[in-house]
């Protein structure tokens, strides 16, 4: 007994450092640094740049892991000057609509979105997990810019912690148990999120299990579609790192397209993408027509398909999923423009492992594994460019959104 | 330090116990296991008959279409999505959902599963989501992974 007693306590020791390295790993995007003297930069602010631009950071933070863009979103109880601005946010071209955690926000009270009497429930799809939590309604500012009493997503709200499976269920795959930003701000190519949505209480027809149809203004909406003006887009612009990396840079968010003088399109190259947000990327001679432009991916993620004997995966823990090839390998993709046209991009794959013993936040050379037709033009992509997202069905000098556009 | 471990045990336990129940279907399930997943997603159904083969696709709020193969034996070899959200993991995969969880561990940005039993890819934006998850060895004859759709 004194034995079965010991041995458990070693199995379950065993198991709980594993636990915990898995969330240490899983904050975001799995390679997590050990650097240690960036307590300094844990809170990344945004400041103003103009009425219409705030800064940029991507550094440290509060999730000290690589290429994780940050900006500050101030919260608001509608139509009041009850606010709460909330710092370390992470910036998400890939997703739609603003989700904080309830912990960053407890000095306000926001009125639920509520359907059939019933609180309506959000569970949001990431790659990297659900986040489940109620929808409530607040005004969103930055800069100058107010989206009025607009739903947004609560994450790790105390009030709904018993999460049904129709969301993952107690399986540790809730993003706000990972995420280590305080929200998720998703400036994408679509003005309502259209993810599921339910009623939870037990008298409801669909009892937390069977999705509803929600009409798309009471869904959670993205910001900048629902601002008053610039409401067509924005411009994410950072600055060119180099190939060791930075410890941080600082950029903007701009918003709208051609609608002042400080946010125009002209002489951009414009990405028109189908009614899902993708395009069509060339690459190694094989075509991935499932091209996504994703500043909350934190590398640059392509099948190595032929070029597997270079690109191999780092095979460390931390590390797994990134490719280490022995040298840094340079090169061109094909990005398909407006009537068909390609523009190269070009592009390097350092070794991951290399690079992140630099213990720096910021790297234009970071790339790793995915699937099928998929390439991921994550935040690499970004740097040293001013990156257009279009929103669908708004109009600018570039075309009708759903568009992606750049320029160098 | 007895409570420690009592607490401790109990955490173990609930691991352990919560193994079982992600192994109801359906990656390697039938027929039969999909009718239970059109009851749990209230989602549409239909079903197209392919040479060796048979999908059945399913149509979830808010859009979100997933296409399950099957054998002639009536055994799912394969599983695509596409739609605006992901699928219930825990549901579609199965007795393989442990193989998306180690993933997920491993590189929450982009899931890629492959060996010589099981692959599992998953990517995509908010709105835009794609993936499949397929049993190489379960293809029927003539039958390849380029043919999924």
């Amino acid at each position: 007994m004194l034995f079965l007693r010991e041995f458990l306590t070693v199995v379950l020791r065993g198991l709980l450092i594993t636990f915990f390295a898995i969330i240490l790993v899983a904050c975001g995007g799995g390679s997590s640094s050990s650097s240690s003297s960036d307590s300094d930069q844990s809170s990344l602010p945004s400041v103003n740049l103009s009425a219409n631009s705030i800064s940029i950071n991507v550094g440290a933070g509060t999730a000290k892991n690589v290429n994780t863009p940050y900006v500050s979103v101030t919260i608001c109880q509608p139509g009041t000057n009850i606010c709460k601005t909330v710092d370390n946010i992470l910036l998400d071209t890939g997703s739609t609509g603003l989700r904080v955690l309830a912990s960053t926000i407890t000095s306000l009270q926001l009125t639920q979105v509520v359907v059939n009497y019933a609180p309506i429930l959000e569970c949001a799809s990431f790659i990297s997990g659900d986040a489940w939590g109620p929808v409530k309604l607040a005004d969103v500012k930055m800069s100058a810019e107010v989206a009025s009493s607009i739903p947004i997503q609560i994450l790790a709200d105390p009030s709904y912690s018993t999460i049904p499976s129709a969301c993952g269920g107690s399986q540790n795959t809730q993003i706000s148990t990972t995420l280590k930003t305080n929200g998720i701000l998703g400036v994408g190519l679509f003005i309502n999120d259209n993810q599921s949505y339910f009623n939870c209480v037990p008298t409801a027809l669909n009892n937390c299990r069977i999705s509803l149809s929600l009409a798309p203004n009471l869904q959670v909406q993205n910001p900048v579609a629902a601002f008053p003006v610039n409401n067509n887009g924005v411009i994410l612009k950072l600055p060119s790192v180099g190939a060791t990396g930075a410890k941080l840079v600082t950029g903007s968010l701009t918003f709208g397209i051609d609608t002042q003088t400080n946010n125009s399109s002209v002489g951009s190259y414009v990405i028109p993408t189908n009614s899902s947000g993708l395009f069509t990327t060339i690459f190694n001679n094989t075509t991935f027509n499932s091209s996504f432009i994703d500043s909350g991916s934190n590398g640059l993620y392509f099948p190595s398909g032929s070029l597997s004997s270079v690109l191999v995966d780092c095979s460390s823990f931390t590390l797994s999923g990134f490719y280490c090839p022995a040298v840094t390998q340079s090169y061109m993709a094909s990005l398909t423009l407006k009537n068909n046209v390609l523009s190269n991009v070009s592009f390097s794959a350092a070794n991951a492992k290399t690079l992140v013993a630099n213990g720096n936040y910021a790297y234009n050379n970071i790339t790793g594994q995915i699937g099928g037709n998929l390439f991921d033009w994550g935040l690499p992509f970004f740097f040293g460019k001013s990156v257009f997202i279009g929103i669908t069905g708004r109009t600018s000098s570039a075309g009708i959104g759903p568009y992606y556009a750049y320029t160098n | 330090m007895k409570i420690i471990q009592t607490a401790l045990f109990t955490i173990f336990s609930i691991f352990i116990l919560a193994l079982p129940l992600a192994s109801q279907a359906e990656l390697g399930g039938n027929l039969a296991s999909i009718n239970q997943e059109q009851k749990t997603f209230g989602s549409t159904l239909s079903s197209s008959t392919q040479t060796g083969y048979t999908i059945y696709t399913q149509t979830i709020n808010p859009g979100l279409v997933i296409k399950e193969y099957l054998t002639t034996n009536g055994n799912v070899f394969a599983i695509t999505w596409k739609g605006p959200n992901l699928p219930n993991f825990q549901v579609v995969l199965g007795a393989y959902y442990s193989n998306y969880l180690t993933a997920l561990q491993n590189n929450p940005r982009a899931i890629f599963v492959q060996d010589d039993n099981i692959v599992i890819e998953s990517g995509g934006v908010m709105g835009g989501y794609l993936g499949r998850a397929y049993l190489p060895k379960q293809f029927p004859a003539g039958m390849t992974p380029a043919n999924l759709q």
